[in-house]
């Protein structure tokens, strides 16, 4: 099949032309440059809802009760989900669509496993591209679960025009995720497993830090959906007022610079990583490469659409 | 990364001890592992196994309900034009049935005797087969 082909079928919603291009796509290199040409830029980045927050908080059974709400719905829903890639062996168990079997043969619903492929944000260098295709073959909205480990969340600002950051009870990470700086990028943050011992006093911790910033707190509960609904018409509310806080308030200046800085170093990613990789010497100071990266950068072409 | 593979353990029966430990050894040689868990069905397979954009389906089995799991499963592959996705199967399955099975277009049956490396020299060759095929790879 020509890429041509494999565009014309995925428009018509076709899933295992679907599953070749997002392929084509995480192989990279030329076939996929030409390949993303032909694809529609997002229309909104509206439709597309990072879900991120340290491994076991409950992203996948969360996904789970937020796949089921939007399956009813007239569009199909699409997942991707990125599991990490291993540093020593180069592979990866990709584990979250078992949470997800239930919706494997719905029509409605489709689900693509990522590998972070040495990719250390929190999302695969392909993610945004995939993301695209997803949208051009009729998902609305895209979710997108993150690798949850690192320093979380921070490219799926560029990617999502709605970043969910999920902690829970036990994780000890309420402290970490502010210092982190997921809370700069979280839209709304969900305090899952409700129902486990100490909730109560983080929501109320989480509350008070969020105040300061018009951010808005949702328990819940993914084992027996408590809580899914408020969720589920507090991002359709954020998804319709793009830009805007649930209260209405222009999103703050600090959060806007945030996902901006993020974007522009999701645009430059690629470009640097070519330009690395034509290099032949890399043991090199690392301000040295970085300097040496700025200004090949600098003379280079505009940047293409990413 | 040396190709993509869905692990399933279609059936009623109830542990999947042996298929995760397929997955993370198939982790580590190199393979992204799309783990689904037991209790599959043919049509949760097949769908995953497309929407995942697999080259090979491995499917762990222990009740007697193998063959027709199988045909099952080849069948759907069929009809939605996924036929180039290689399937093997491992577990204590009766000669007989290996043969029945091979002819019936599964790759590889992997019995108790078999060695971990022999597996992993069949996951590579199947995979490297169908992405060549598919144009992922052109050497
Ligand atoms: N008690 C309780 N357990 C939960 C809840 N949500 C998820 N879990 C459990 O937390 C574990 C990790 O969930 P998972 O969705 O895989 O987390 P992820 O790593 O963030 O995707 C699983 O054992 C879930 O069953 C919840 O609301 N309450
Ligand atoms: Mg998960």
């Amino acid at each position: 099949m020509n890429l041509t082909a494999i565009i014309a079928a995925l428009q018509q919603g076709d899933l295992r032309a679907l599953a070749r291009a997002i392929s084509i796509v995480e192989a990279g290199g030329a076939t996929a440059e030409a390949l993303l040409d032909q694809v529609p830029l997002l229309a909104s980045k509206a439709d597309v809802v990072g879900i991120t927050g340290a491994p076991g908080a409950g992203k996948s059974s969360l996904l789970d009760c937020l796949i089921e709400v939007y399956k009813q719905r007239d569009s199909r829903v699409g997942v991707v989900a990125v599991d990490p890639t291993s540093s020593v062996h180069d592979g990866a168990i990709l584990g979250d669509r078992i949470r997800w079997m239930r919706h494997a043969c719905s029509p409605n619903v489709v689900i693509r496993s990522l590998a972070s492929r040495g990719s250390l944000g929190g999302v695969s260098a392909a993610t945004a591209a995939v993301v695209r295709l997803l949208a051009a073959a009729g998902c609305r909205p895209v979710f997108v679960e993150t690798v949850g480990v690192g320093q979380i969340g921070s490219e799926i600002a560029g990617i999502a025009g709605l970043v969910v950051a999920l902690t829970a009870p036990g994780l000890g990470d309420d402290i970490q995720m502010m210092k982190a700086g997921v809370l700069d990028v979280a839209d709304l943050v969900v305090l899952n497993k409700a129902d486990l011992p100490g909730a109560s006093a983080l929501h109320s911790a989480l509350a008070a830090e969020l105040e300061h910033r018009g951010g808005r707190i949702i328990s819940t509960n993914a084992i027996d959906g408590g809580g899914v609904a408020e969720l589920v018409g507090a991002i359709d509310e954020l998804r319709h007022a793009a830009g805007r806080t649930p209260n209405g308030h222009p999103v703050d200046r600090s959060r806007l610079e945030a996902r901006i800085v993020e974007h522009s170093l999701a645009l430059l990613r690629p470009r640097l990583r070519a330009r690395l990789a034509t290099m032949a010497n890399l043991n090199l100071p690392p301000d040295d490469l970085a300097r040496i990266l700025a200004e090949a950068h600098e003379t280079s072409r505009p940047l293409s659409n990413p | 990364m040396r190709g993509k593979i869905l692990i399933a353990k279609p059936g009623l029966d109830g542990h999947d001890r042996g298929a995760k430990y397929i997955a993370r050894c198939l982790r580590d040689d190199g393979f992204e592992v799309v783990y689904t868990g037991i209790r599959r069905t043919p049509e949760e397979i097949v769908s995953s196994a497309i929407q995942e954009d697999v080259d090979v389906i491995g499917l762990s089995i222990l009740s007697g309900a193998h063959l027709e799991i199988f045909a099952e499963i080849f069948r759907l592959l069929k009809e939605r034009g996924a036929g180039d996705i290689a399937v093997v199967g491992g577990g204590i399955i009766p000669e007989p049935d290996i043969i029945t099975l091979r002819a019936a277009g599964v790759r590889a049956i992997f019995t108790p005797g078999s060695s971990l490396e022999e597996m992993l020299v069949l996951f590579r060759e199947l995979a490297g087969e169908t992405r060549r095929q598919r144009g992922l790879i052109t050497s």
